[in-house]
C-alpha cells in the first residue's frame, strides 16, 4: 500500500535516507548526549504532533464536510448508491474502510518518524 | 429459548470470571498478561468491552426512531478510536499510566488533581452504567414480559456480585470472546433477514410518506402507552383502550389514545402507523437524511450533527474503562497497531445494526406504536420469521445483547470501584470489594430512573462529559508542555460541570425545542472548547506550577521503545 504522506518530516535534519531498524540492545547514546537530548526530543514531539494534526485535518475534512454538503444539496440524500440510500451507503458502509485506511497510513508514518529519529540519534 | 440463551451467556461469563479470580488483580498482573496477549486478541477484548447495550440494541433503535442521520452515533463511536490513535494511544502506553487519575498525577504531579480526575471517572462510569442497566431491563421486558426493574436488578446483582467476588477483572480472554459472540449475534440475523426479505433497497424508503403497515399487523402493548392517530382507523382490539375494556373492532379517531399494558391491537393492511407520544412521524425523505434531528422542525440539524460529532469523536479517548485496556499492550507500537485493529473490528460490527432499522421501518413498523424502538433488534427476528428459525435467531440476539450488558458493565464497575478504592480511599482488595458493592447499588438505584431515555442518548451524554473533561486533559497533557495542574483542574471542573449541568437540565425537561434543546441536549460543541480554553488559560496564569521534571515526563511519553530501558518506565 502506498499512501502519500501529507506530513512534514522535520526530524530529518541531515539525512533523508531511511536506515534499517536498529538491531541489538539500545545503546546509552541518548543519555550521553544529554545536551542534545531536549532539542532532539522536542523535534520528535513536533514531528509527531504535525503528523497527528495532518491526519486530524484529513479525517475532519473527509467526514465533517459531509453534513455541510448534504444540507446545501438536500437532493443528495434521496439518491441511491449501489442500491442503498445515500446516507446508508456513505455513513453505514463506506466510512469504515476509510477510517481503517487512515489509521493504517498514520501508523506507518508515525513509525517512520520514529525510525528517522533513531537514525538521527545513532549518528550523534 | 431466548431465556435459556441469556442464562447460558451469563453462566459462562460468571464461571470463566470465577476461574480467573487469581489471574489478574494488580497492574503488574496486566503486564504479565500483556506479554502473552497478541494484538488481535487484545483488540477484540477492547472492542468486546466497548460494544455496549448502546451499540448492540441502541443504534438500530435510534435509527428506526429518528432516521439515518443517527448513523453518526456508530460512525463517531468508531472514529473515536481513530482520534485515540492519532492523539493518545502510543504516548499513553509509553507513559505507563494505568488509569486516568494515574496519568494526571504522574504527568502534572499534584495529588489534588488526582482526586478531581477520580470524581469525573466516577461520574462518567456511573453514567455509562445507566444505559447498560436500561438495556437489561428492556431486554427481559421484551423477552419474558417482566417489569422493567427486574432486568435492571438482575444485571446489577450478577455483575456486582461477580466483581465483588473477584472475577472478571482483566480477563482479556473473556472480553475478546464477547466480541465474537456479539458480532455473530448481530450479523447472523441481519444477514438472514436481508436475504429472506429480498434486500434493503426500496424506493419507498426514500420517497414515501410516513410509515404504514404493509400487511395486517398485530401490535402487542407491553408497557402502557399513549399514541397519536392522524387518520381514523378501525382496529381489532383486545384489552384496555382509552380506559374501556374492549374485545372487538374499535375505531380510533384523530387524536391521542391511551392503551394499557397487555392489550393487543390488530391494524389493517395499508393503514398509517400511529406514533407513540414523543416520537415524530417522519416522511421517507426526512428519515433518510444524514443529519441528526432531521425530522425536527426546530432541531437545527447541522449544529446538532456537529455537536454529536465532537462528543463521540473526542469522548472515546476519555472513557475511563478503555484506558485500562491499553495497558495490556506490550508497548507504544503495539498500542497503535491494536487501535487500528479495533477500528476494523468496530467497523465490521457497525455494518449490521442499520439493517434492522431499515427492515423494521419497511416491514414491521409496530414499534412506532409502542415507542419501544430500542427493542427492534430483539423483536424483529420473531416478527419477520414466524417459524422455529425466528425463535433461534431471537435467542441468538438475546444472548448477544446480554453479552453486551455484561462485558461493558463489568468493565465500568471495575473502573468505578477501582477509582473509589484505589484513588479515593487508598485501600486494598477488601476495600475494592466493598466499593464494588456500593457502586453497583448506586448504579441499580439510578438505573431504575432512566427507562424513558433512549440508550444512545444516555451513552451520547456520557461521551459528551468525557470529551469535555478527560479529552483535553490527555491531549494537552501529552502534546503541550506548558500544562499545569491548576489549569488541568480548571478545565476538568469547568468542562465537567457545564456538560453535566446541561445534560441534567435536559433530563429534567428544560429546553425541549429550538437552540436550548440543541445546546443543552448535545452540549459538546461548546463545553469541549470551554474545557480546552480553561486548561490553557489556567496554565498560562500559573507557569510556576509546571512540574520540575517536565523533560523526563515528556521523554517518558514520547521516546520510542528502542531507546528505552527494557522494562517500561514506571512511576
Amino acid at each position: 500500500m502506498t499512501v502519500q504522506p501529507p506530513a512534514r518530516q522535520r526530524v530529518v535534519i541531515r539525512s533523508a535516507e531511511v536506515g534499517p531498524r536498529r538491531a541489538g540492545p539500545p545503546g546509552p547514546a541518548f543519555d550521553e548526549h544529554s545536551e542534545y537530548r531536549d532539542v532532539l526530543l522536542h523535534s520528535l514531539i513536533r514531528a509527531q504532533f504535525g503528523l497527528t494534526l495532518g491526519f486530524i485535518a484529513l479525517t475532519v475534512g473527509a467526514l465533517i464536510s459531509l453534513p455541510l454538503v448534504v444540507s446545501l444539496l438536500p437532493w443528495l440524500a434521496r439518491k441511491h448508491v449501489f442500491g442503498l440510500p445515500f446516507s446508508l451507503a456513505v455513513l453505514g458502509v463506506a466510512v469504515y474502510p476509510v477510517l481503517v485506511l487512515i489509521g493504517l497510513a498514520y501508523t506507518r508514518l508515525a513509525e517512520r518518524t520514529e525510525r528517522h529519529f533513531l537514525d538521527l540519534v545513532d549518528k550523534l | 429459548m431466548a431465556l435459556v440463551a441469556v442464562i447460558v451467556v451469563t453462566l459462562i461469563t460468571m464461571v470463566v470470571g470465577a476461574l480467573g479470580v487469581r489471574v489478574a488483580r494488580t497492574p503488574d498482573d496486566f503486564l504479565v498478561a500483556a506479554r502473552a496477549v497478541p494484538p488481535l486478541r487484545n483488540a477484540a477484548a477492547i472492542s468486546g468491552e466497548y460494544l455496549s447495550a448502546a451499540s448492540f440494541l441502541g443504534v438500530a433503535g435510534l435509527l428506526l426512531k429518528d432516521g439515518l442521520g443517527m448513523l453518526w452515533y456508530p460512525v463517531g463511536y468508531a472514529a473515536g478510536y481513530l482520534m485515540l490513535l492519532l492523539l493518545v494511544a502510543a504516548p499513553l502506553r509509553r507513559f505507563g499510566a494505568y488509569t486516568i487519575p494515574d496519568f494526571a498525577e504522574g504527568r502534572l504531579g499534584a495529588p489534588r488533581l488526582r482526586q478531581v480526575a477520580t470524581i469525573f471517572v466516577l461520574v462518567i462510569g456511573w453514567f455509562y452504567l445507566l444505559p447498560q442497566l436500561k438495556g437489561a431491563g428492556l431486554t427481559l421486558e421484551v423477552l419474558l414480559g417482566t417489569p422493567y426493574w427486574v432486568g435492571v436488578a438482575v444485571l446489577a446483582v450478577v455483575v456486582t456480585s461477580n466483581i465483588a467476588a473477584g472475577g472478571m477483572k482483566g480477563v482479556t480472554f473473556v472480553q475478546s470472546v464477547q466480541y465474537w459472540i456479539k458480532l455473530m449475534a448481530i450479523a447472523t440475523p441481519a444477514i438472514v433477514l436481508i436475504v429472506i426479505t429480498g434486500g434493503l433497497h426500496r424506493q419507498s424508503l426514500t420517497t414515501a410518506a410516513p410509515p404504514f403497515f404493509a400487511t395486517t399487523t398485530t401490535v402487542k402493548v407491553q408497557t402502557s402507552v399513549a399514541f397519536v392517530i392522524e387518520q381514523p382507523v378501525t382496529v381489532q382490539a383486545r384489552g384496555s383502550v382509552d380506559g374501556a375494556k374492549v374485545d372487538g373492532p374499535v375505531t380510533l379517531t384523530v387524536g391521542t389514545h391511551r392503551v394499557e399494558s397487555g392489550a393487543e391491537l390488530v391494524f389493517p393492511a395499508g393503514s398509517a402507523t400511529p406514533h407513540a407520544e414523543g416520537l415524530r412521524a417522519q416522511s421517507g425523505s426526512s428519515w433518510v437524511s444524514p443529519l441528526v434531528n432531521a425530522g425536527h422542525k426546530s432541531g437545527h440539524p447541522l449544529a446538532a450533527t456537529y455537536s454529536l460529532i465532537v462528543a463521540t469523536f473526542l469522548g472515546t479517548l476519555g472513557l475511563p474503562h478503555i484506558l485500562v485496556r491499553f495497558y495490556t499492550n506490550r508497548n507504544g507500537r503495539a498500542a497503535r497497531r491494536t487501535t487500528v485493529i479495533v477500528l476494523g473490528l468496530l467497523g465490521v460490527f457497525y455494518l449490521f445494526p442499520a439493517a434492522f432499522a431499515v427492515l423494521a421501518r419497511l416491514r414491521d413498523p409496530g414499534l412506532y406504536v409502542t415507542g419501544q424502538t430500542d427493542s427492534v433488534v430483539l423483536v424483529l427476528p420473531h416478527a419477520l420469521i414466524t417459524n422455529v428459525w425466528g425463535e433461534i435467531l431471537g435467542a441468538l440476539v438475546a444472548a448477544g445483547a446480554f453479552a453486551a450488558f455484561l462485558s461493558t458493565s463489568s468493565g465500568l464497575l471495575v473502573s468505578v470501584a477501582g477509582a473509589m478504592a484505589h484513588d479515593l480511599l487508598r485501600g486494598g482488595v477488601r476495600t475494592f470489594r466493598r466499593c464494588a458493592l456500593l457502586a453497583g447499588f448506586i448504579g441499580l438505584l439510578a438505573g431504575l430512573q432512566v427507562q424513558r431515555f433512549d440508550l444512545n442518548l444516555l451513552v451520547g451524554w456520557c461521551f459528551a462529559i468525557a470529551a469535555s473533561t478527560f479529552c483535553p486533559l490527555l491531549v494537552l497533557g501529552i502534546w503541550w508542555r506548558s500544562l499545569t495542574w491548576v489549569g488541568a483542574i480548571a478545565g476538568l471542573v469547568l468542562g465537567g460541570v457545564s456538560s453535566s449541568a446541561a445534560i441534567i437540565m435536559t433530563m429534567l425537561g428544560v429546553g425541549s425545542s429550538g437552540w436550548p434543546s440543541v445546546l443543552l441536549g448535545q452540549p459538546a460543541i461548546w463545553t469541549v472548547p470551554l474545557a480546552f480554553v480553561a486548561m490553557i488559560v489556567g496554565s498560562r496564569l500559573t507557569p510556576a506550577q509546571m512540574p520540575a521534571d517536565l523533560e523526563s515526563k515528556l521523554l517518558q511519553l514520547h521516546l520510542p521503545e528502542a531507546l528505552r530501558p527494557v522494562a517500561p518506565v514506571a512511576d
